[in-house]
C-alpha cells in the first residue's frame, strides 16, 4: 500500500514522496481514502449479499423473493437499511447501557478490520501485512467480544444464552481454523496473504487444496470452521431464531441491530476470500506467469475478476448450505469440533509435513497426484451439479404438469 | 366383551353397593358409587379379562335440577375393542372425588380441567390448579348457573355491539351538522 | 407455577440429585416465541443448556367452545368445530357430525361417507405437512417447510374447489356433506396424488435422511410404550411408541373397513423406539397410506345422495354418545348429551394435543433447551386444540 501511495504521489505532484514535507499528511489522507473504499465495499457487499441471499433462498423454495423495490427488487437492501435507520434506538431499562451501546462497535471493528489484509487482485490489498493470516484471525476474534458483551449487557436470558453459545462456539472453532490454516502457511512458507496466493498457481492442480489428501481434508475443516466462526447455518446457534428468539441480538433495535446482520453478511466475503486465497489459488490466472501481470492492465482486471468469481462461488455455496441444512445442537457443535475437526486437523498437519518432504511440489509424483486429485474433484463437483439439475428438471416437469404454468422463469423475467 | 358383560363382571367383583346401575343409551354406561372410583378403575385397567388400558377422557356434566355433578369416565380397551363408560355423581355444593392420577397419569390434566371448569375437587391430586383459565378467575364457567363477571382486572368482558356504536356515532355527527 | 422457589421445591422432590436452585435459571418460554406453534407458555428450569424441567402453562387460546355449544343449535355448531383444530378442521367436523347422527339416528348416505373419507385423508396429509415441515423449521431448516407449503397449496386448491374454504372448511353437515364434489375434482385429486407421491421421496432426500436432522431427533425425548399409554398419547405419537392403535382400523368407523391400508408403526428407525425421529417418520409414512386410501375411495365412490334429509331445526331426545375419530393428531372424541331440545345439553371435546401436552412435563426432564423444541414439534401440538 505504501508503495502504491508513493507512486500515486509521484504521479500527481511529480515529487518523490520521501522529499515532500507533507508526507505524513499524504499518508493519513490515503489511509482515510482506503478505509473509505473498504468500508463502502464491505457495506455494499453486505447489503447486496442480503438481497442476493433472499433471492437465492426464494429460488430454492419456489418463491419469488423481494421484487418490488427497484428493478427486480435490487434496491431492497437500501430500503431495509433505511428502515433500520429510522427505527427508535431502544435500550432496555435494566441493560448495562454503556456496554450495550458499545458492543456493536466491537463487531463492526472486528469484521471490517479483516478487510484490510484481504487481497482483491494482483497487488491490490490495503496492507500486505507479513502476518496477514494471523492478523485476520486475531481481528475477527473481536466479533466474539462484541457478541458476548452485547448478549450479556442486554440483561435478557435469551440474549445471555446466545452470548454463551457464541463464546463456546467461536472460541472452540478458532483452533481447527488456525490448524487448518497452518497447512497453507507451511506450504507457502509465509503468513502474508499475497505470498500465499503467489506460491500457488492458476490451474486447479496448482492450488493448495489438491496438494495432497491431507490438504483436501484441511480445506473442508477450514470451510466448516469458517462457517461456525461466522455463525452461519448449520452453526447459527448463537442466534437460533426458533430456539432463542433471536439470540444475542434479541434486545437490539434500529441501527445497533443493523450492525449484527450486516457484519454477518460482510463476513460472507471474509469467509469466501479466505477460502479462496488460502486453498483455491486466489487471483492466479491460469497459464499466466506472475511476472507478466504488472505489465498489463487487462491482466490486472482478469486477476480481480478471477478472485471475485471464486469468492462469490464460495459465498454462493455458503448461502445454499444455509437454506438446506438444519441447525446442530449445542453439544453436537462442540462435539464436532473437539472430537472430529481438531484431531483430523492435527493429523492433516503432520501428514502434510511428511508429504512435503516425501513428494516436493515440483516432483513428478507430487504433480501427478495433484493432477489426479483435481480431475477427480472436478468430476465429483460436475456430477453433483448434474445430479442437482436432474432432480430439479424432474420436479419442474411435475410442477408444470400439475399446474400448467412454468415453474421457472429466467431472472430477468421474474414476476 | 360388551359393556353389559363388563357390568356383570363388576357386579360379581364389587357387588351392588358399589356398582349402582347399568343404563342403556347410545353408549351404555355403568353408574358407580362415587367413593370407589379408583378401586374400580384400577380393577378394570389391570384385570386380564378387560385390560382397559386407555383413559380416553374424563368429562363433567352439571345437573342443577338434581343438584349433582356427573363425572363420566370413558375407558377404552384395544384388547376387547370396547368402550366402557363409567358414570358417578357428586353433590354440587361440595363436589369431591378420588383422583385417578395413580391409575392413569393422563387423568392429572383431565381432572385439572374439570376442577377449572366445573369446580370438582379431586382428593389425592398432585397439582390441582386451574389449567385453562387464569389462576385468579372467579367461578366455574361450565356450571349451568355461571354468570360471567362484567369485568376482569378492569377489562370489560362484554364488547359493545359495533353496529350500534356506528349507528350512534352517525346519529351524533348528523346532529352536529 | 409462577413462583420459582416453589418450582425448585417441586424439582428437588423429583430429582434429589439435581443441582440446587442457586445454579438453576427459570426461563419463560413463550407465549410469544417463534416455535411454540401458537400461544403456549413453558416455564423452563434450566442449568445452562440442560433443562431440568419444562412446565407447560396452557389456556392462552381458550375460547370456551364447549360452553358455546350449549347455546348453539346442532346445525349451527358446525362452524365452531372448525376452530377446534384449524390445521385439520375436517376431523372435528366429522366427529361432531357423527355424534349428532348417532344420537338422532340419521342414516348417512354412502356417497357422503366416501366424500368424508376423501376430504379427511386430504386434510390429514395437509396437517402432516405442517407437522413435519414445522418440525424441520424449528430445527433451523427453512426450505423443507416451504416445500411442504407448496404441496399444501394444491390441497388447499382442491378444498377450495370443493367447498369454497381453504382452512376452516365447514364442509360437513349433519347427515352428509354440504355439497357434492364437482365433476372434475376426482381427476384433479388424482393428478395431485400422482404428483405428490414421488415428492415424499424427494422430501426424504432433502431432510429426513439428512444426517444433522437425524442426529437432532434420534434418541431425543424417548417416550416408552408404557409412558405413552399412561399419559394417554394418541394417534401418531402413540404409534411411534410402537402401539398399533389406529381408530380407523380398531373402530372401523365410517367406511374405513372398505379400504386396504397399513398403519405405520414406530420401530426405532434411527434410534430408540418412541424417539422424536420415530414420531416424525410415522407421520411421513402415514401420508403414503392416506394417498392409498384416497385412491381407493375415488375408485369405489358410489353415486346417489350426498346428504340425508335432516330437519333444519333438529331436536334430539334425551340420550348420550361418545363418538371418536382418528384425527391427524390422534383420537378426537366428542361426548354429547342431548336433552330433547335443539341444542346440546353438554358437549365435551377430547383432543389429542391436550394429552400430548401433559407428557411434556415428564419427557422434557434432562433434555437440552434445543431438544424441547424438537419434542414439542414432534408431538405436533396445536395450541387451539389444547385449549379449545
Amino acid at each position: 500500500m505504501k508503495a502504491f501511495a508513493d507512486k500515486l504521489f509521484l504521479n500527481i505532484f511529480h515529487i518523490q514522496a520521501a522529499d515532500s514535507p507533507y508526507l505524513a499528511l499524504w499518508y493519513v489522507l490515503m489511509m482515510f481514502l482506503v478505509s473509505f473504499i473498504l468500508l463502502n465495499f464491505a457495506a455494499l457487499f453486505a447489503g447486496i449479499a442480503s438481497y442476493v441471499e433472499r433471492r437465492i433462498a426464494a429460488r430454492m423454495q419456489n418463491r419469488i423473493g423481494p421484487n418490488l423495490v427497484g428493478p427486480q427488487g435490487i434496491l431492497q437492501w437500501l430500503a431495509d437499511g433505511l428502515k433500520m435507520f429510522l427505527k427508535e434506538d431502544l435500550v432496555p431499562q435494566t441493560a448495562d447501557k454503556f456496554i450495550f451501546r458499545l458492543a456493536p462497535y466491537f463487531v463492526f471493528a472486528g469484521l471490517f478490520g479483516a478487510f484490510v489484509a484481504l487481497p482483491f487482485g494482483y497487488g491490490i490489498v490495503a496492507a500486505d501485512l507479513n502476518v496477514g493470516i494471523y492478523y485476520i484471525l486475531a481481528i475477527t476474534s473481536l466479533v466474539v467480544v462484541g457478541i458476548i458483551s452485547g448478549g450479556w449487557s442486554s440483561n435478557s436470558k435469551w440474549a445471555l444464552f446466545g452470548a454463551l453459545r457464541s463464546a463456546a462456539q467461536i472460541i472452540s472453532y478458532e483452533i481447527p481454523t488456525g490448524l487448518s490454516l497452518m497447512l497453507v502457511v507451511m506450504l507457502a512458507g509465509s503468513l502474508s496473504t499475497q505470498s500465499i496466493i503467489e506460491s500457488q498457481g492458476g490451474w486447479p492442480w496448482e492450488w493448495f487444496v489438491f496438494h495432497s489428501p491431507f490438504t483436501l481434508a484441511g480445506f473442508f475443516i477450514f470451510f466448516i470452521s469458517s462457517l461456525a466462526e461466522g455463525n452461519r447455518v448449520p452453526f447459527d446457534l448463537p442466534e437460533a431464531e426458533s430456539e432463542l428468539v433471536s439470540g444475542f441480538n434479541t434486545e437490539y433495535s434500529g441501527l445497533r441491530f443493523l450492525i449484527y446482520p450486516m457484519a454477518e453478511w460482510a463476513n460472507l466475503w471474509v469467509v469466501g476470500a479466505m477460502v479462496t486465497l488460502t486453498y483455491l489459488g486466489g487471483w492466479q490466472i491460469p497459464g499466466v506467469r506472475l511476472e507478466t501481470i504488472p505489465s498489463s492492465v487487462l491482466l490486472f482486471l482478469i486477476s480481480i475478476t478471477i478472485f471475485f468469481i471464486k469468492t462469490l462461488a464460495v459465498v454462493f455455496i455458503v448461502i445454499q448450505l444455509r437454506w438446506t441444512l438444519p441447525r446442530v445442537r449445542v453439544d453436537q457443535m462442540t462435539l464436532i469440533c473437539w472430537t472430529y475437526l481438531v484431531p483430523i486437523a492435527l493429523i492433516c498437519l503432520i501428514g502434510t509435513m511428511i508429504w512435503m518432504l516425501a513428494f516436493p511440489w515440483k516432483s513428478v509424483f507430487g504433480t501427478a497426484i495433484r493432477i489426479l486429485m483435481s480431475t477427480v474433484g472436478g468430476s465429483v463437483m460436475i456430477w453433483c451439479m448434474l445430479r442437482a439439475r436432474h432432480n430439479y428438471v424432474i420436479d419442474k416437469d411435475r410442477f408444470e404438469k400439475l399446474k400448467g404454468i412454468p415453474a421457472w422463469y429466467p431472472p430477468w423475467k421474474l414476476p | 366383551m360388551k359393556p353389559a358383560e363388563v357390568y356383570k363382571l363388576l357386579i360379581d367383583r364389587f357387588g351392588e353397593d358399589l356398582i349402582l346401575a347399568y343404563v342403556e343409551t347410545r353408549n351404555p354406561y355403568i353408574k358407580i358409587n362415587n367413593g370407589y372410583v379408583q378401586a374400580i378403575c384400577t380393577f378394570l385397567r389391570y384385570n386380564p379379562s378387560t385390560k382397559f388400558a386407555f383413559l380416553s377422557s374424563i368429562s363433567g356434566v352439571d345437573y342443577p335440577q338434581r343438584n349433582e355433578i356427573d363425572i363420566v369416565y370413558h375407558l377404552f380397551s384395544p384388547f376387547l375393542n370396547t368402550l366402557c363408560v363409567l358414570k358417578t355423581s357428586t353433590p354440587r355444593d361440595l363436589p369431591e372425588l378420588e383422583s385417578l392420577e395413580s391409575v392413569w397419569k393422563v387423568a392429572n390434566w383431565f381432572e385439572r380441567e374439570i376442577y377449572d371448569l366445573l369446580g370438582v375437587r379431586f382428593t389425592g391430586h398432585s397439582n390441582l390448579k386451574r389449567i385453562l383459565l387464569p389462576d385468579d378467575w372467579e367461578g366455574h364457567p361450565l356450571r349451568k348457573d355461571y354468570k360471567e363477571k362484567n369485568s376482569y382486572h378492569d377489562m370489560e368482558t362484554m364488547r359493545p355491539d359495533p353496529l350500534k356504536v356506528l349507528r350512534e356515532k352517525n346519529e351524533k355527527s348528523g346532529k352536529s351538522q | 407455577m409462577k413462583n420459582p422457589a416453589k418450582v425448585n421445591e417441586a424439582i428437588r422432590h423429583l430429582k434429589p440429585q439435581a443441582a440446587p436452585f442457586e445454579e438453576e435459571m427459570s426461563l419463560n418460554f413463550g407465549p410469544q416465541h417463534p416455535s411454540t406453534h401458537g400461544v403456549l407458555n413453558f416455564l423452563v428450569v434450566t442449568d445452562g443448556e440442560v433443562m431440568h424441567q419444562a412446565l407447560p402453562n396452557i389456556g392462552y387460546l381458550h375460547r370456551g367452545i364447549e360452553k358455546l355449544a350449549e347455546m348453539t343449535p346442532y346445525s349451527g355448531f358446525m362452524p365452531y368445530t372448525d376452530r377446534v383444530d384449524y390445521l385439520a378442521a375436517m376431523f372435528a367436523n366429522q366427529v361432531f357430525a357423527m355424534a349428532v347422527e348417532s344420537l338422532a339416528e340419521i342414516e348417512v348416505p354412502k356417497r357422503a361417507e366416501y366424500l368424508r373419507v376423501i376430504v379427511c385423508e386430504l386434510n390429514r396429509i395437509a396437517s402432516h405437512f405442517i407437522a413435519t415441515g414445522a418440525l424441520a423449521l424449528d430445527l433451523g431448516a427453512v426450505t423443507p417447510f416451504v416445500q411442504w407449503l407448496r404441496e399444501r397449496e394444491f390441497i388447499n386448491d382442491i378444498m377450495e374447489a370443493l367447498c369454497g374454504a381453504r382452512l376452516t372448511y365447514n364442509y360437513m353437515r349433519i347427515g352428509g356433506v354440504s355439497v357434492d364434489m364437482p365433476g372434475d375434482l376426482p381427476d384433479k385429486i388424482l393428478r395431485f396424488l400422482d404428483h405428490f407421491e414421488p415428492i415424499i421421496d424427494e422430501y426424504n432426500r432433502l431432510i429426513s435422511n439428512n444426517e444433522i436432522f437425524v442426529k437432532r431427533l434420534a434418541d431425543v425425548a424417548v417416550i416408552s410404550p408404557i409412558d405413552a399409554v399412561n399419559f394417554g398419547l394418541v394417534g401418531p405419537n402413540l404409534r411411534a411408541s410402537g402401539i398399533g392403535i389406529d381408530l380407523r382400523k380398531t373402530l372401523g368407523y365410517s367406511v374405513y373397513p372398505d379400504f386396504d391400508f397399513e398403519v405405520p408403526l414406530g420401530k426405532g428407525f434411527r434410534g430408540a423406539l418412541g424417539d422424536a425421529y420415530d414420531r416424525y417418520m410415522v407421520r411421513i409414512l402415514e401420508m403414503t397410506q392416506s394417498c392409498r386410501i384416497i385412491r381407493q375411495a375415488l375408485e369405489k365412490i358410489p353415486g346417489g345422495e350426498y346428504r340425508a334429509n335432516v330437519k333444519k331445526k333438529l331436536k334430539v331426545e334425551e340420550n348420550e354418545v361418545y363418538s371418536r375419530v382418528e384425527s391427524a393428531r390422534g383420537e378426537m372424541g366428542v361426548y354429547l348429551i342431548s336433552d330433547g331440545t335443539d341444542r346440546p345439553y353438554r358437549l365435551k371435546i377430547k383432543t389429542g394435543s391436550f394429552t400430548a401436552m401433559s407428557i411434556v412435563e415428564k419427557a422434557s426432564q434432562g433434555l437440552m433447551v434445543a431438544d424441547l423444541i424438537a419434542l414439542i414439534g414432534s408431538l405436533d401440538v396445536v395450541a387451539p386444540e389444547v385449549d379449545r
